[in-house]
């Protein structure tokens, strides 16, 4: 008997502790801790280790809601910031947008105005040297265009085609010191030649020393050259001077069209009228 | 060796109960604890150990007594009966008995359940960690059993 036992101790210790537990558990899952022998016992002894384990996993816990997670608030920021830069470019775009259309209004409203037929075109080069002032149109001969032709903008005289391609056109600036173009002074009527220098500044030539010209007085296209249209703005007096020496007085002009920022321009024929004059 | 485990079992029930309570599924280091008396250690000590192991777990945790004692010490007799007659010295192996103790775990639980009308709750329970624990442990089982056979005496290593 003893021999049995010894020999299969391991399966009946086993079957032991399965009959054992499963009638603490038969009991327990009813009536939870009713057959409980060292349950307390076990739980008193494990209480300070407990504690402190709990503590340990808190202080865990912590470090890794303020410091680890971090990781996350780092890569969100990322992506939060990432979204910005996209929907500051989709701002960016609309404003562009915005800009072009109102840009392209005031240009067809020239055109409506010139009461002619003329065509638009974008400025797609500018010259590379300070001493030339052109720019390049996205439009040429095939669209129109030809020497000579006006260039203007809705906020005043551009300049004046020099030469044409197919697709493409040159633009001579007024602002350009081998420019011209026929002027007047609005308020007075004086006449001149608005010329560029090679500062890329514009003057006003050919004003005599009586002549009455004030600074602010605005200087539009007299049409008399026959290629502007009769007042077009071309900008306004920022300073008169006279030399006693000199037949003619210096006229500066401040141009009243941004050459340097200029987007869309319209390329009228010569010999076009304002609308109504 | 004894120390060993009964630290190893302490702890585990420890962790179980306070630590890992702060990771989105527990480890169930017992259950490895386990399978491994059942394959090194298959003796009324073992069993025994089994049965604590388990009892422990309830008694701290707030299961009803006897459900992880009851679960333990089947995963001990069964993995202690497959051992007996199996060469279980390679890693495959092992990790079929820890997922083969999953089950059986499970299976306890769900047979306990009925007694007390748990099914309904353990039922969806089961379900959902049982794959969990399943993965957890398999991919425990081969970083816990090294650290544990080397606490073995010398003589006792096979």
């Amino acid at each position: 008997m003893q021999r049995l036992l010894r020999r299969y101790r391991v399966i009946l210790s086993c079957g032991f502790f399965l009959l054992l537990s499963l009638v603490l558990a038969a009991v327990n899952v009813r009536a939870p801790y009713q057959l409980d022998p060292v349950g307390v016992l076990l739980l008193e002894m494990m209480h300070p280790l407990q504690v402190g384990a709990t503590a340990v996993g808190r202080r865990a816990e912590h470090l890794w809601a303020r410091y680890v997670a971090l990781w996350d608030v780092r890569a969100q920021n990322e992506a939060l910031h990432k979204r910005l830069e996209e929907l500051e470019g989709m701002a960016y775009r609309a404003q562009e947008l915005d800009l072009a259309n109102q840009r392209l209004e005031r240009i067809l409203a020239l055109r409506e105005a010139l009461g002619t037929a003329a065509v638009a075109a974008q400025v797609i080069g500018r010259s590379t040297v300070a001493w030339v002032q052109t720019v390049i149109l996205d439009k040429g001969e095939r669209h129109g265009i030809t020497k000579g032709m006006a260039v203007l903008a809705p906020e005043g005289v551009v300049g004046q085609v020099m030469s044409v391609g197919p697709r493409t056109t040159r633009v001579l600036l007024i602002s350009d010191p081998n420019s011209g173009v026929d002027a007047l002074v609005q308020r007075s009527r004086v006449r001149g030649i608005a010329a560029g220098t090679i500062d890329g500044e514009c003057i006003l030539k050919y004003v005599q020393r009586g002549d009455e010209v004030q600074v602010g007085d605005q200087v539009v296209t007299s049409g008399l050259d026959g290629i502007f249209p009769k007042g077009q703005p071309i900008g306004t007096v920022a300073r008169v001077g006279t030399k006693d020496s000199r037949m003619f007085q210096d006229v500066e002009v401040m141009l009243s069209a941004e050459l340097s920022k200029v987007e869309e321009v319209l390329v009228v024929s010569p010999g076009v009228t304002r609308a109504g004059e | 060796m004894v120390p060993l485990l009964l630290f190893s079992g302490i702890s585990a029930v420890l962790l179980q109960t306070t630590v890992f309570q702060y990771l989105p599924w527990i480890p169930d280091l017992l259950l490895i604890l386990c399978v491994y008396l059942g394959i090194y250690h298959r003796s009324v000590g073992g069993a025994a150990g089994a049965f604590f192991l388990g009892y422990g777990l309830d008694s701290c945790s707030g299961v009803p007594v006897g459900m992880n004692a009851f679960a333990m010490s089947l995963v001990f007799a069964v993995v202690a009966a497959v051992s007996r007659r199996l060469w279980l010295n390679n890693p495959l192996s092992v990790l079929s008995l820890v997922l083969l103790a999953v089950v059986l775990k499970t299976s306890a639980f769900l047979f306990l359940g009925e007694f007390g009308e748990l099914t309904e709750v353990l039922q969806p329970m089961v379900a959902r960690y049982v794959m969990w624990d399943a993965t957890v442990a398999m991919v425990l089982t081969p970083l816990i059993f090294p650290l544990l056979y080397r606490g073995e005496p010398i003589d006792y290593r096979v």
